[in-house]
């Protein structure tokens, strides 16, 4: 569940936003806080795999992102898998 | 604070900071700045320069660089050794004559009574450390054979006298003058021998070579991060088999080498590491076979077997006796051809070299001796041990050579060979003139066995061989067996 590149993806389903925008998301509804280091390098991977992408802002330095539709089914994707595991693990803890 | 991200900030690759560098730095501002953010980036900038193209150079100049600082760091805890000289002069006679005197006197000085006086003199008080562990025979064998040396000076031997150089090797430089000294006095006490040059203060030490293991870090060093950067390519598995077949190579080279290491003399590290090498060899091509059955094997084969074979035989290689050669040089003047061979009969005879070998001071082939007859021993040093060949074509010169495991021994007969080649000329009428051009030398390595050549045989044998079972290897697509690494492109 740490795993940043799924939680920027998470971030940005709420609608675009920048970096610190991003960062600040991510320490609310996770507890957990990315370092710019750690941030940007998620940013940058899931840019190359075309998951997210840029868009036109009248901030010239601060650019937000948007999530497209491959990051999106990738996300769905992950959720599932994820739903599994903990519907398994609760009912496993349920029995034992 | 704030300043030392943004200066971090610019460890990352242009081309990133050409994409990104604008919107990061927004976000530093944005930040309130700490500690774990700085570790954070510069960890994030590692990693994105690790992911552009020249990964690997960087990589390996990174791992180049770390390790020449640190072999050059271990080079400097290594125990230095400073070589003392002094040079002598033995007169008035020349050749064989000034040799023979000078080998009885070097045999006096060099005996185990004189060097253990030595040793045990409070003055000089050497080898205080081997000698809580070591029985003093061995220190005395040690010291005879790997700190002392005595060579003959030739440029100067021609023409006045025999002019002869002592060494001794220590770790103390004083140590090593007083010993070189003391040697040198040892000399003096027999009559028509002086110091032409006293022992010197050595102020630079002969080993270890700083630049020599900073040039060895540096190449280890450059190959780990070429090892590494490929490595990060790769899914974790491939990193931990990889380090996991070089620690159990080391592990198993180590466990043979260094026990024989320590019976034999030699140096185990070399062994050890050619293992781990030839561990991690086998362990990519296992890697390798296993998730690509179905390509061509002969190259990993070739390297798999060419590494195992080279190992077993560089090992191997140690179970064989060093032997070492002695060489004189002789002039007959003038030229006989007849003669010379009608001499070397003789020198060559069945009771001269019989009386060699039981000679006490010399006392060969001990062991043979025990098991076989003499007359067999006598074959075995003339055919194969002896070698007595001409320099050049029509030149009247001719080499004496003896190949014999101890060099101080080899060196003895092939003086003594000499001595009777001279004395046995002198006995017949119409003798021509021997001329010693070149004394006996002690030879410093051993010329048998040449372990580089048996290694690389092995090497060569090796992947001939992986090249055989790879062209006779059945090679069914074995769909049973569970790769070690999952084929993505099954998923």
């Amino acid at each position: 569940m740490s795993d940043p590149s799924i939680l920027v993806l998470a971030s940005l389903v709420e609608g675009d936003k920048h970096g610190y925008a991003i960062m600040v998301d991510i320490e609310q509804f996770a507890g957990l806080r990315l370092g710019p280091g750690t941030l940007y390098g998620a940013i940058t991977r899931l840019e190359q795999r075309g998951w997210i992408e840029p868009v036109a802002s009248s901030d010239d330095r601060r650019q937000p992102y948007s999530l497209t539709a491959a990051g999106r089914r990738h996300l769905e994707a992950e959720m599932l898998t994820l739903e599994r595991i903990v519907r398994t693990a609760a009912r496993r803890l349920k029995h034992a | 604070m704030k300043r030392c991200l943004q200066w971090s900030a610019r460890l990352y690759p242009a081309a990133w900071r050409a994409r990104y560098g604008r919107e990061f730095e927004a976000l530093l501002d944005d930040l309130r700045p700490s500690w774990r953010d700085l570790w954070d980036i510069l960890y994030g900038a590692f990693v994105m320069q690790l992911s552009t193209p020249a990964a690997y150079l960087k990589l390996g100049a990174m791992t180049a660089v770390l390790g020449a600082i640190l072999a050059t760091g271990w080079g400097f805890m290594l125990p230095r050794r400073y070589v003392s000289t002094a040079v002598m002069r033995i007169g008035p006679q020349t050749g064989p004559f000034a040799l023979r005197r000078l080998a009885s006197i070097q045999q006096e000085v060099l005996s185990r009574a004189s060097l253990s006086e030595m040793i045990q003199r409070p003055d000089l008080n050497l080898y205080s450390e081997e000698r809580k562990g070591h029985p003093l025979e061995d220190i005395v064998q040690g010291m005879r054979s790997r700190d002392i040396r005595i060579q003959g000076v030739q440029a100067v031997a021609a023409r006045d006298g025999m002019v002869f150089r002592i060494e001794f090797a220590s770790s103390d430089p004083a140590k090593a003058q007083a010993v070189a000294r003391a040697l040198a006095g040892k000399f003096t006490a027999s009559p028509g021998l002086e110091v032409l040059d006293p022992a010197n203060l050595p102020t630079k030490s002969v080993s270890p070579n700083p630049l020599r293991i900073c040039i060895f870090g540096l190449i280890a060093g450059f190959a780990l991060g070429l090892l590494l950067a490929y490595l990060r390519r790769q899914p974790l598995r491939w990193t931990l088999w990889i380090l996991g077949s070089a620690v159990s190579g080391l592990a198993v080279g180590s466990a043979v080498a260094f026990p024989i290491g320590a019976l034999t003399g030699f140096d185990p590290l070399l062994p050890a590491c050619l293992t781990s090498v030839a561990s991690v060899s086998i362990g990519a091509f296992i890697l390798r076979d296993r998730t690509a059955w179905a390509r061509a094997p002969y190259f990993r084969y070739a390297l798999a077997c060419g590494a195992l074979l080279a190992v077993v035989s560089g090992f191997a290689s140690y179970g064989i006796t060093d032997r070492y050669v002695s060489t004189a040089v002789l002039q007959a003047v003038p030229p006989d051809r007849a003669r010379l061979d009608q001499l070397q009969q003789e020198v060559l005879s069945r009771s001269s070299l019989a009386a060699l070998i039981q000679h006490p001071r010399l006392d060969l082939y001990r062991r043979q001796r025990q098991s076989e007859p003499i007359e067999d021993i006598v074959q075995t040093m003339r055919n194969r041990d002896i070698r007595i060949r001409s320099v050049g074509g029509d030149l009247p010169a001719f080499t004496v050579q003896f190949l014999y495991p101890d060099r101080f021994k080899s060196q003895a007969v092939v003086r003594e060979l000499v001595a009777r080649f001279i004395q046995t000329n002198l006995s017949r009428p119409g003798s021509f003139v021997l001329e010693v051009l070149d004394p006996a030398s002690l030879p410093a390595a051993p010329v048998f066995p040449n372990r580089l050549t048996i290694t690389a045989l092995g090497l060569a044998a090796g992947i001939l061989l992986g090249f055989l079972i790879a062209c006779f290897r059945p090679r069914p697509p074995n769909p049973g067996a569970r790769p070690l690494v999952p084929d993505p492109s099954a998923a």
